[in-house]
């Protein structure tokens, strides 16, 4: 391990789509999923992560690299966060949760989460469905019934064209 | 991944992220996508949470279960009456089917002669004490110091705190006759409370393990001794 001999150790790590990446021991074990594995005694060789693919797994890595270069300071780790996330989009948000749920890195899981229910704020019922890929399975009137049950939560909400 | 969550042959019975499903069939999933929905609809409040029961029918009942309620007048509008009913409703249902709450924000308009909210929220935090919730917020939005109501002492009654927010109440002895010993309390947080330096040196004498203390704008108080908080 790094702590003992001095020198950095790097791992690699190899996505569903084969995919290979050299990353610092230090910032890979952020993920409790390769840390299980690294103490397992993996590290030698290649870890595959038969549940990322390498896009998604490129980004992780960069924030790995980015919060681990960051000292204990949680503000600035909450910042980084927040910036590493400002600009992705609602798919590559959907991969991230996944990823950051299968890597076990919870506070990767954390941050992605609140982003989506914050991107999900007021958007329509319809919206959500596109994005999520969420297939309606209500009758219509079913529907009805479920909306005028709840119907207190359909103010100020965006409306569907659509729907 | 083109689409996150799609319905057909799903493990498990629920079917979330359609994307999801070869990493469905690959791992044992039970469970796992429910743990990442429930994550999100963590950060949801609960107005927004409740109306993902209308996406499809696997989504129907996912929000009745999460830890954490977050219930704001404002979202009500006029119709106080509503708001107090579908508080009240979701509460019951949580202590009816014994689910957990862990934390529970409120944000509510009381004055003083407003007797029927009063003793719901009496009502309200005796149930969340006997549930075990671990984070309180109680927010009165009621802006002038001469309409602020007493905050039931039930909250000090909720040996399971760990973290309580109080804002726009009045904290007299009343409030503390049967304090308990908040042995889990690690946060503190008052903001425009009355309370005069003895009840809170009461207080802070029973919340020993206290590691954050905010106090803002409580004007009575004039001394703040923490002395005995050694985590402070």
């Amino acid at each position: 391990m790094a702590a003992e001999t001095g020198t950095p150790t790097t791992l690699t790590l190899k996505s569903n789509d084969d995919e290979l990446f050299s990353v610092a021991e230090s910032a890979a074990i952020l993920s409790v999923t390769i840390r299980n594995m690294v103490e397992d005694g993996c590290a030698g060789g290649v870890i595959p992560l038969d549940n990322v693919d390498g896009k998604t797994l490129a980004s992780v890595i960069t924030y790995m690299n980015g919060i681990s270069a960051i000292p204990a300071d949680e503000e600035k780790k909450k910042s980084y966060r927040d910036k590493f996330l400002s600009d992705k989009d609602f798919e590559t948000l959907a991969d991230m949760v996944l990823a950051a749920n299968y890597l076990n890195m919870s506070c990767l899981m954390d941050a992605v989460s609140a982003k989506i229910a914050q991107v999900m704020e007021k958007k329509s019922v319809g919206w959500v469905r596109r994005k999520f890929g969420i297939e309606n399975d209500y009758t219509p009137e079913e529907e009805a019934a479920v909306k005028e049950e709840h119907k207190w939560t359909f103010e100020g909400v965006e409306t569907d064209d659509d729907n | 991944m083109a689409a996150l969550f799609t319905c057909d042959e799903v493990v498990g019975g629920i079917c979330i992220f359609p994307g999801l499903r070869s990493y469905a069939l690959t791992i044992e999933m039970e469970g796992k996508l429910e743990e990442i929905l429930q994550r999100i609809l963590y950060f949801l409040s609960q107005k927004e949470a409740v109306r993902t029961s209308v996406l499809s029918k696997s989504w129907r009942n996912i929000w009745c279960t999460r830890p954490n309620l977050d219930f704001s007048d404002d979202t009500f509008k006029d119709n106080k009456q509503q708001f107090l009913s579908v508080v009240d409703t979701t509460l019951q249902r949580y202590c009816d089917q014994r689910l957990r709450i862990d934390e529970f924000s409120l944000r509510i308009l009381l004055r003083v002669l407003d007797h029927e909210s009063v003793s719901l929220l009496e009502k309200w935090i005796r149930a969340l004490a006997g549930m075990g919730v671990k984070k309180l917020r109680l927010s009165n939005s009621w802006e002038r110091v001469s309409g602020f109501v007493d905050l039931p002492s039930v909250v000090f009654e909720a040996e399971s705190l760990q973290d309580l927010r109080v804002e726009r109440f009045i904290l007299g002895r009343k409030a503390i006759d049967r304090i308990a010993l908040f042995k889990h309390l690690t946060s503190l947080c008052l903001k425009r409370v009355c309370i005069e330096d003895d009840i809170f040196e009461t207080i802070i004498s029973n919340c020993t393990s206290i590691e954050t203390l905010e106090v803002n704008e409580c004007e009575r108080l004039t001394n703040i001794k923490t002395n005995r908080l050694h985590n402070l």
